[in-house]
């Protein structure tokens, strides 16, 4: 009985991630299998085997320089992810530790500074990006993603930092340990799960970004996942399964991430530490 | 602390990876700017298209431009690609910023609203010296704004009623020619999970199309002695057959998804372009074996415009030139020909498709006879063409209306009249 | 310790993320801001500051009642997607919590929505809710739910619901990832202790779990809340804003203005009221949430 009872999270678990990831499954489905057959007044769950075709993957494959958009993706996503973990992590330091006024004012306008809809502020920042000379260079799209990933990363870090106590620390100082130092070495490993929550956010968001990279790169060797992806879609046609498919291939450099990260998420780092 | 160097490591190696794989980091020179190149004399023309890898259309503009490039040493054409979704939204944001693409390549659909900002440079002088105001479609007149032409048309088109033949005839139904003989064959086709005809059923720029051939179709103006015409009664029966085809319809459905429900032999008859007949007909189309094309079930054919192209304002009055010679160069009877075989679409040129041609491929007559004769679905009002996007916006969410309540036509009809009077005057 | 040594150290460190967001937003801002007070309809940055000063856009939008109604739309949008995204999110996350076999292929899937782009997720969802043809309706018919299709896109009264739908799908992850992470902070012993003293499943969850994900509970959902209001692509890809209006948000609103219907000066007025509707939104909550943004170790 205890047993049955130890398994029940884990299936449970297994169950809702199935079901949620149905959707997924089902475009799936739409990039194997022939529109005729999905498109029916009773699809059929399972695809048929007999239908099954990998032709919108070939042709993907040979058709499109999709190692290229990979590539360029890849560059992007590294460079912003890096940069804005580093100064959220010293920003969300900053307004943990430190109480001064002025301080968690400038916190509210980090947060309140990304209202902006992306729709109204495309063509100021193509505007700036001009006469940067950085329009077809991703240092452009780099900086963009810095400037949306910061804010919210600065803030997630503050709320994993908040959860370390501060005895912490000033067992370090006590030890002799300088601010930084202290950070680097003691509090950062601990935040771990919080390190790793912030690294995927920006990492996602970083990935999925369609409107700058589409505004900002405007050359097709420059092209991201996203804009390659978008590019199925014609003036008067869709090629739905070629568009799945790139849509499913996207995702794994993700899905990949996640996978490595994922032993962060492993309790036991807090608990312990500070005895009394 | 091993570990940790060791995962330091890694991570230069893909970073290092990563940025040595992506190509240039600086990329190319932006459009619009002039690239600092070898000689001094070298014009650099930026083209950005979304047909820049569109299988028939790519490899013509490639061949164009290749042979511009032969006859004018000292130019180089920049052919860029960019995804058509946000294609324009991308042109607005360059253009906004001042700093537009040379060679401008548009959906016709935003041509006089372009113009309209004062963005683009009228092409009278340099179609003057060529003999494209007499041989060019009527069409053509889609792209005038103050009496001033503001881009060549590159496709014009009338509609054409595309047809599943087996399901017609499996039905016993002949192909209708008329509107109501089109509302009998819907009905009797509608069964056993298919659809008789396919009608875009979400809030998008076709349904304004749509509704627009049956007005428009039937002889009915839009406006009529300086005011909207729509609470006419032959408008509202129009409308009225619309609005039954609108409530047999799939629910719900893109003009993407409607036409591929049709390849799918899952709707019998949808009147569309001639820019699907190639996807119609292929191998990945299920029903592509049993597609036939028909005139339009009206008395009236009715047409629109595709895409064109135009030059931008405040480039240099070098590259003007320059792009003047390039669209004269893609309107010529040569490249003219080349168009219809390489794309399989009517030519805005009359005459130039042979004989031995239009018999190995028919369709390109029906498509020839359709773009000829065909009357613009777009009212001919400066008013509602620079201000297209809020008209059409208006008369699709009237069209929605009538697709969703009970609401008699007259009175959605009257409604949309007035809003339109206070959005767009005629 | 010298205070003021900590004050500058401080500012110091919070200075990196004031510049890169202060260097790339200030400009925008500024421009939004200028365009949003011009009078006539134009789409030439270039030439806006010619045209004359005018409050007339913004008095245009106000008494407008799409303007009200689009805020409608907007506010349960929002409401919907994130607090349907929180509960898959709270659930999932507790049950990640556990260490069991094939966890880590399990947090790894749950997570997958997240990252598939938003147009995408968009078109394939047009067809799973299609009406006539779509998986949605197939499912929901052979377990008995409904007996006609439901058109999911084209009736008003089920619209709003079909983008809501993909939008909760693509946000739940961030909720698992925030509150999985912040699970783990809370201390095993805790948890021991409760047991100890007999406490039920329900007492733990509500006197220790709750408190000690609480902090990161509301800054996702302040967080989720915010792209959500913002988010376009999902509702202009599925209805454009239709039918009737049905799914217009103020997002939509933005974009037709300034790229359908090319009048700048008013999308970036309508912009600037989004933005001070945000700022509104979040003081009224903050007095709420005062402990949980700025609590913690202190």
């Amino acid at each position: 009985m205890k047993k049955l009872q130890s398994m029940l999270p884990g299936t449970l678990a297994l169950l809702l991630s199935l079901i949620m990831l149905f959707p997924l499954y089902w475009m799936f489905n739409t990039s194997i299998m022939p529109t005729s057959e999905i498109l029916s007044l009773n699809p059929p769950l399972w695809p048929t085997l007999s239908k099954i075709n990998f032709d919108a993957y070939v042709s993907i494959l040979h058709n499109t320089p999709i190692l290229r958009w990979f590539a360029n993706s890849l560059n992007i996503t590294l460079w912003s992810s890096a940069i804005s973990m580093g100064i959220s992590i010293l920003a969300g330091y900053s307004l943990s530790r430190f109480r001064t006024r002025g301080q968690a004012v400038m916190g509210f306008f980090l947060l309140v500074n990304r209202m902006l809809p992306g729709t109204l502020i495309i063509i100021p920042i193509f505007i700036m990006t001009n006469s940067l000379h950085l329009i077809n260079n991703p240092l452009a799209v780099i900086l963009t993603n810095i400037t949306a990933i910061v804010p919210f990363a600065t803030w997630m870090m503050k709320g994993f930092f908040d959860s370390i106590p501060v005895e912490l620390e000033e067992a370090g100082f006590v030890d002799g340990c300088s601010r930084l130092k202290a950070l680097v070495r003691i509090i950062l490993p601990l935040t771990a799960p919080g390190l790793a929550a912030t690294g995927i956010y920006s990492a996602v968001l970083a990935w999925s970004d369609f409107l700058f990279a589409r505004s900002l790169l405007l050359e097709s060797s420059q092209w991201t996942i996203t804009v390659g992806t978008i590019s199925f879609i014609g003036q008067y046609m869709v090629q739905w399964s070629s568009l799945m498919a790139m849509g499913f291939l996207s995702v794994v450099p993700m899905i990949v991430l996640f996978f490595l990260l994922e032993p962060f998420f492993v309790r036991g780092m807090t608990s312990g530490a500070v005895k009394g | 602390m091993r570990k940790c160097m060791r995962s330091l490591l890694l991570i230069v190696f893909v970073f290092a990876l990563a940025g040595c794989s992506s190509g240039s980091k600086t990329g190319s020179p932006a459009p619009g700017t002039s690239t600092p190149s070898g000689s001094a004399e070298t014009i650099v023309l930026e083209f950005p298209s979304w047909q820049a890898e569109e299988p028939g259309f790519s490899q013509w503009w490639k061949e164009l431009i290749s042979q511009f490039e032969q006859e004018h040493p000292n130019v180089r054409i920049n052919f860029t690609s960019i995804p058509f979704k946000g294609y324009v939204d991308t042109l607005i944001t360059m253009f906004a910023a001042d700093d537009p693409p040379d060679i401008v390549h548009l959906p016709s659909a935003s041509l006089l609203q372009f113009a309209n900002n004062d963005w683009l440079e009228p092409l009278d002088e340099i179609l003057k010296e060529t003999d494209v105001p007499q041989t060019w479609t009527s069409l053509q007149s889609n792209m005038v704004l103050d009496g001033k032409t503001q881009g060549l048309l590159l496709l014009g088109y009338g509609f054409n009623l595309y047809y599943n033949e087996k399901m017609l005839n499996d039905a016993g139904v002949a192909v209708p020619t008329t509107p109501e003989e089109l509302l009998g064959a819907a009905e009797t086709l509608t069964k056993d999970g298919v659809y008789g005809f396919g009608s875009t059923t979400v809030e998008m720029d076709n349904v304004f199309n749509e509704v627009s051939m049956f007005i428009v179709g039937e002889g009915n103006p839009w406006i009529k002695d300086g005011k909207y015409n729509l609470t006419d009664e032959k408008v509202v029966e129009a409308v009225e057959q619309y609005r039954k085809l609108l409530k047999m319809s799939p629910q719900g459905v893109s003009v993407e998804q409607k036409r591929q429900l049709f390849f799918d032999g899952k709707i019998a008859m949808i009147i569309d372009g001639p820019f699907i007949y190639g996807q119609a007909t292929s191998d990945q189309s299920a029903a592509g074996p049993y597609i036939r094309i028909a005139p339009a079930p009206f008395p009236h054919i009715p047409g629109s415009v595709s895409n064109n192209l135009s030059i931008a304002k405040s480039i240099d009055p070098d590259k003007k030139r320059m792009v003047g010679e390039f669209i004269k160069l893609a309107a010529s009877p040569e490249w003219q020909a080349k168009y219809a075989e390489y794309t399989n679409s009517p030519v805005p040129r009359a005459g130039v498709i042979s004989e031995e041609y239009l018999k190995e491929h028919p369709e390109m007559g029906v498509f020839a006879e359709s773009a000829k004769n065909a009357v613009s679905i777009i009212p001919d009002s400066i008013n509602v063409r620079t201000n297209f996007n809020q008209f059409s916006k208006t008369v699709q969410t009237a069209m929605m209306e009538l697709m969703v309540t009970d609401t008699p036509t007259a009175d959605v009809l009257r409604k949309l009249e007035d809003q339109l009077g206070k959005i767009v005057t005629p | 310790m010298n205070t003021k040594r900590n004050a500058v150290f401080a500012y110091g460190l919070l200075v990196p993320a004031l510049l890169v967001v202060a260097v790339l937003l200030v400009y925008p801002m500024y421009l939004a801001l200028n365009a949003s007070f011009r009078k006539g309809q134009t789409s030439n940055f270039s030439k806006i500051n010619e045209l004359p000063f005018t409050l007339d856009n913004y008095q245009n939008i106000l008494t407008d009642s799409a303007f009200w109604h689009s805020l409608w739309i907007s506010i349960q949008y929002t409401f919907f997607s994130t607090a349907i995204g929180f509960a898959i999110g709270l659930v999932t996350a507790l049950l990640l919590n556990r260490n069991f076999r094939g966890r880590r292929l399990v947090r790894t899937l749950i997570l997958v929505p997240w990252a598939i782009p938003g147009v995408v997720v968009s078109l394939g969802f047009i067809w799973i809710l299609d009406a006539s043809y779509g998986i949605m309706n197939a499912m929901l018919r052979s377990l008995g739910i409904i007996s006609a299709n439901i058109a999911w896109l084209s009736n008003p009264n089920y619209a709003l619901w079909a983008v809501i739908l993909p939008t909760a799908w693509k946000g739940y992850p961030f909720f698992t990832l925030m509150l999985l992470a912040a699970l783990q902070s809370v201390p095993v012993e805790l948890y021991e202790a409760g047991r100890v003293d007999g406490a039920s499943k329900w007492r733990l969850f509500a006197n220790i779990t709750w408190p000690g994900i609480r902090p990161a509970a509301v800054l996702s959902l302040v967080l989720n809340g915010l792209w959500a209001f913002r988010e376009f692509d999902f509702i202009y890809s599925m209805t454009r804003g239709g039918p009737m209006g049905a799914t217009e948000t103020l997002a939509v609103k933005i974009y037709n203005q300034a790229f359908s219907f090319f009048h700048q000066s008013a999308a970036a007025a309508l912009g600037m009221l989004t933005f001070l509707i945000c700022i509104i939104s979040v003081l009224t909550v903050y007095p709420l949430i005062k402990e949980q943004f700025f609590g913690g170790s202190r």
